[in-house]
């Protein structure tokens, strides 16, 4: 006879991974996630045994073909086969999600933004979602700040092209703001410039040693290493989720609530194997995404990096028109951190890059992600032939009106900023005329991939146009639940990482008072030891 | 071939699977050229991994850092039999076994043609390269062995340059270590001139820990940004 829990979640990630450790006081909770589980306590600098040997693996992200589409069995990430380019179809890319308990928080690089002002509105306005709104949310992001002990570094600890940058930004008239980070207790190793492997020393950035232990020791039960085939669906009802574990096909049954927390690629794909897009034709449409290009300059003087370390320490926004910012977000940083870090993502690690260092060894850069692209993508196919078209360039070669003129103004921006700290060359030159940078920009752009993906299971007010609803419930399915950043209603002006958490958050609050009927907090566990 | 069978050709096959099914054709193919039968019907006792672990070598280092040979053997079984036979050649077995043998037949043929007294894993590494070189660029054509050798020497090329440089400077992991330590070396890289010291050891990690753990910082967000 099948486990039978009251809530099932699919994915501990930051979502669900945030959500389990909120609503486990007041039920009995089931965490699946693909990846596994690296155990050990938290141990903050210093890392657990366990940690420490599987961040220092080889192949955490070994991209394995598998027939014409792929999926990756590496240890740590998901590559999807994804398509920017509709000129030239028969190139792709890979786009690495998180597989790992803990998912996002765990390998990314900890920068923490809050969305724009501008950002709330465009929620409504895209969706009709109601109550997301910045007064709203401001309780959620201030409790997952506080969990993620999220701050900013001092100056002293930046590295110096940075504080060049702010110093020379700020009297140009380009306001630069410090980044807030959730990477508390980072002794700035160096290892994560090779993205994508989670922190071994603890720093404290992840779910995976925050809420998730938390969601343990409330008695909620994790299984590591399965992955979901699909959410079992009886009489329009979520009732429970099908998963492989060691090859065997196991069902938990879920008596109140199934919630899916894949990511904004993984969500859609078990929505899709289990049928919801049947129900609900909007599933895996209106992906958005942040394209991203880097700009690279070669500065006398230095060393501009900091011995050691992956900094983002500031950052500002596009040129401001019409008295707002323009719809670009620009990180600086020293030469090593954004070479390395862009070399990693498009997999030109190692002798390409060794040999620019040594041609540049004096370089600074910026790098610039693009937040509001008038593009939409999709993720189509199933769990296990995943892809995802995402149409940066349509099929005449010519890129996306918008984000090709907020890039090339984000680029003649930095490169001002960068010209008037002493550069002495420009990657990509921002005063080329107008025709060349744009080529240059159209090339490079979709070579970078996809970052910060989102809003494949939107939430809105009508299913016509989303598939949850404002309490990330869906519409056509009862007792299911999307919570990641799938669920966001339009682009956002952020890293993904802080609304994921506040999203999380906010749902659990719903979770808790009208479908688990408990209290929260103390009151809750002493419930619960009741109940055992 | 007629316009119709490509037109069919190309809906049925993506190119990425056609370049997975050329390579299974190569494999295929080793069994029909004139010299594979020759080379094949006999039982080489070359230990294919050997010839993998010294195309490495020849392009590795390509400058003064550590080279190939610093990581062997791990280095080469991954880069073989994860890397090559994985990511290169989708898994398939029996592509596998024809690459196998091919590095076998790029061992064995520089005694049979003439081109040296002694087997690649004989010769020099002067010759070595000189040897790939030639296979590189076409030079044993008129021998017949050169799909044969093109097919394991782009392979062995591929695979070595991949997964050496997607690594560099020591990512292999050390069975059951607790963390990595670099290797000693004294040659100046260009991770050196930007300061950059590799993974971390234990000392350095503990003068680390005690710089920045518990290191005064900011709370939260910053406040001047008017914008969120």
């Amino acid at each position: 006879m099948a486990d039978t829990y009251d809530v099932i979640i699919c994915g501990a990630g930051s979502g669900g991974g945030f959500l389990a450790g909120e609503i486990a006081a007041n039920g009995t909770v089931l965490i699946l996630d693909a990846g596994p589980h690296v155990g050990g306590d938290p141990n903050y600098g210093v890392g657990s045994i366990e940690r420490r040997t599987f961040s220092t693996q080889i192949n955490l992200g070994t991209y394995i073909a598998d027939g014409i589409y792929a999926i990756n069995t590496g240890k740590a990430v998901f590559s999807y086969p994804t398509y920017v380019d509709q000129s030239n179809p028969s190139t792709f890319g890979l786009t690495k999600e998180a597989k790992v308990v803990g998912g996002g928080s765990f390998i990314n690089v900890g920068a923490w933004i809050r969305p724009r002002l501008v950002d709330w509105p465009d929620f409504a306005a895209a969706t009709g979602v109601a109550g997301w709104t910045k007064d709203a949310f401001e309780p959620h992001f201030l409790k997952a700040e506080k969990i993620l002990s999220v701050h900013r570094d001092t100056r002293d600890n930046w590295n110096p092209a940075s504080v060049l940058y702010e110093q020379t930004a700020n009297a140009m008239g380009t306001p630069v703001f410090m980044t807030a980070s959730n990477r508390f207790h980072c002794i700035f190793c160096g290892h994560r410039n090779n993205a994508g492997m989670p922190c071994k020393y603890d720093a404290l950035m992840s779910t995976a040693i925050t809420q998730i232990p938390k969601a343990i020791a409330a008695g909620a039960t994790l299984v590591d290493n399965a992955m979901v085939v699909r959410v079992e669906i009886s009489n329009g009802t979520a009732t429970g989720v099908t998963y492989v574990k060691d090859g065997q096909t196991i069902t938990a049954n879920a008596r109140k609530l199934v919630v899916v927390s894949a990511g904004a690629f993984g969500t859609p794909l078990i929505l899709f194997s289990s049928g919801v897009n049947l129900l609900n034709p909007n599933v895996g449409k209106y992906l958005k995404a942040h394209p991203g290009v880097s700009v690279e300059a070669s500065l006398p003087g230095g060393p501009w990096n900091s011995d050691r370390g992956y900094q983002w320490n500031c950052y500002h926004y596009g040129p401001i028109v019409d008295g707002s910012p323009m719809d670009t977000l620009t990180y600086a940083s020293a030469s090593f951190p954004t070479t390395a870090w862009q070399a990693s993502q498009v997999g030109g690690f190692g002798l390409p890059y060794k040999n620019i260092m040594r041609q540049f060894p004096q370089r600074v850069g910026v790098w610039i992600f693009f937040l509001k692209p008038n593009v939409s993508g999709r993720v189509i196919g199933r769990v296990d032939n995943p892809v995802v078209q995402y149409p940066m360039i349509d099929t005449d070669g010519v890129p996306e009106p918008k984000m090709l003129a907020d890039s090339t103004a984000a680029v003649r921006q930095a490169g001002a900023i960068l010209k008037a700290m002493g550069a002495a060359f420009i990657d990509p030159n921002p005063y080329q005329p107008d025709a060349l940078l744009t080529q240059q920009l159209a090339l490079r752009t979709p070579g970078a991939g996809l970052f910060h993906a989102q809003g494949t299971c939107r939430a809105g007010a009508d299913p016509n146009t989303s598939v949850v609803d404002s309490n990330c419930m869906s519409h056509d399915v009862k007792n299911l639940m999307c919570c990641d950043a799938s669920v966001i209603p339009n682009a956002i002006s952020a890293n993904t990482n802080a609304i994921i958490m506040a999203i999380a958050s906010r749902a659990s609050d719903f979770v808790n008072s009208q479908i688990l009927n408990g209290p929260s907090g103390a009151a809750a566990a002493t419930q619960k030891a009741g109940r055992q | 071939m007629t316009r119709q069978s490509i037109e069919l050709l190309h809906q049925e096959l993506s190119r990425r699977s056609f370049f997975k099914r050329t390579l299974q054709a190569a494999g295929i193919g080793l069994c029909w050229d004139r010299f594979a039968d020759k080379l094949l019907a006999q039982t080489s006792t070359t230990d294919p991994l050997a010839v993998f672990s010294a195309i490495g070598n020849v392009v590795v280092p390509v400058d003064q850092d550590p080279g190939w040979a610093t990581f062997d053997p791990g280095i080469s079984d991954y880069g073989l039999n994860v890397f090559a036979k994985q990511v290169l050649l989708g898994g398939n077995d029996l592509v596998f076994q024809g690459l196998l043998g091919t590095l076998q037949a790029l061992n064995d043929v520089p005694p049979l043609i003439g081109f040296a007294p002694s087997p690649f894993l004989g010769m020099s590494e002067a010759l070595q390269a000189q040897y790939i070189g030639n296979i590189i660029s076409g030079q044993f054509e008129g021998y017949g062995l050169q799909d044969i050798l093109f097919l394991a020497a782009f392979v062995g090329l591929f695979s070595a340059r991949a997964v050496f440089f997607s690594n560099y400077p020591n990512h292999l992991a050390t069975p059951g270590a607790e963390f990595q330590v670099r290797q000693p070396s004294k040659v100046k890289t260009g991770w050196d001139i930007i300061g950059f010291k590799g993974p971390v050891g234990p000392d350095e990690e503990k003068q680390l820990r005690d710089r920045y753990f518990d290191v005064a910082v900011l709370p939260g967000m910053d406040p001047n940004n008017p914008y969120i």
